[in-house]
């Protein structure tokens, strides 16, 4: 009886060896990839705005100028200059004139604002105002205009010359 | 007779404890531990400028040291694309060219191709193998600004016996 029994037990477990001996296993591990796709936010080239020759004691006439920029993201505009935005200072003098910018703000073309600022800079308007704010594109990059429209009122008192300027715009990415 | 019975079983016993005990390890059944120390990483990318990473990049290269003995089957499940949080999608594009098996710093590196299932032997005297891989990104003009990531998946199966 004994020895059946050991036999039996002999046989069970080289039946059972082969099945373990030649299952398959498998481990699983994972890598990560990565990627950044960056942001996309230049201004271009502006040709100037030209208020042209101004008789003293009178305003120029309403006159455009614009910079072009490209972006992929969301944009917030801010006018660091604050209220004195776009002022000019005569050459080689300290004498200035404040524009007024009747309009402002971003367009698809060079000529037509289809996204208004809130200010043009003015009174009440500080470097951290945000004047204008733009969703991010749907479809990739994007070129566009920011417009800015004014004159330059020239008091008859004003020294004769050429004055000049810059706009500040500031565009941050959201 | 007798002694032969138990020649038999003790013999049987013995496979018994050595199959069980690989079985019992579950992961480490196939003899080899999987360890990724570095993912596949294209950086910044600029819309519409596709970026490849050579396999010979080491600096951005994916690097799993595999550690271990035997045979083994090694396949790699690539993702088509990375995601964004926002859910964009940024195509990936993997070629046979874009592994190698790297047996130790000082040898060259050996093809893989990740597309396919390959076999590979490790040898512990060796020491680690390394499997790495390359790959390039297809970032279309489009392209959404923001972090992608994707996961590639290793499945490391013992072919047994």
């Amino acid at each position: 009886m004994k020895k059946l029994a050991l036999t039996a037990l002999a046989a069970a477990a080289l039946l059972a060896l082969p099945s373990l001996a030649s299952a398959q296993s498998t481990a699983t591990g994972s890598i990560g990839a990565t990627a950044t796709v960056s942001t996309v936010l230049d201004f271009g080239t502006s040709p100037g705005i030209d208020f042209g020759q101004v008789t003293p004691g009178t305003t120029s006439a309403s006159v455009s100028g614009y910079i072009p920029f490209t972006r992929n993201v969301g944009v917030s505009f801010t006018l660091p200059d604050g209220a004195t935005t776009g002022r000019l200072t005569r050459a080689g003098g300290t004498e200035t004139l404040q524009p007024a910018f009747s309009a402002c703000g971003v367009g698809t073309t060079n000529s037509t604002i289809s996204s208004a600022f809130t200010a043009c800079g003015g009174s009440g308007i500080t470097s951290a105002s945000v004047v204008g704010t733009l969703a991010a594109p749907t479809a990739g990059p994007t070129s566009e205009f920011v417009i800015f429209t004014g004159t330059v009122a020239v008091p008859t008192a004003a020294v004769p010359g050429t004055y000049a300027g810059t706009i500040k715009i500031m565009a941050t990415a959201n | 007779m007798r002694a032969a019975i138990r020649s038999a079983l003790l013999l049987a016993l013995a496979g018994c404890f050595c199959g069980g005990g690989a079985f019992a390890q579950a992961p480490a059944s196939v003899g080899v531990d999987a360890v990724p120390v570095q993912g596949l990483s294209f950086g910044p990318l600029i819309p519409g400028v596709s970026e490849a990473v050579p396999v010979t990049d080491a600096g951005r290269r994916a690097e799993i040291v595999l550690n271990g003995h035997g045979t083994l089957d090694v396949t790699l499940v690539l993702p088509a694309s990375m995601v964004s949080p926002t859910g964009a999608r940024l195509p990936l594009l993997f070629t046979a060219r874009d592994g190698a098996l790297m047996r130790n710093v000082s040898a060259s590196l050996l093809p893989f191709d990740p597309l396919n299932t390959t076999r590979v032997r490790l040898d512990a005297s060796q020491g680690p193998a390394r499997l790495l891989l390359g790959g390039t990104a297809l970032p279309s003009r489009e392209q959404t600004a923001g972090s992608y990531t994707a996961t590639i998946l290793v499945v490391i199966t013992n072919p047994g016996t």
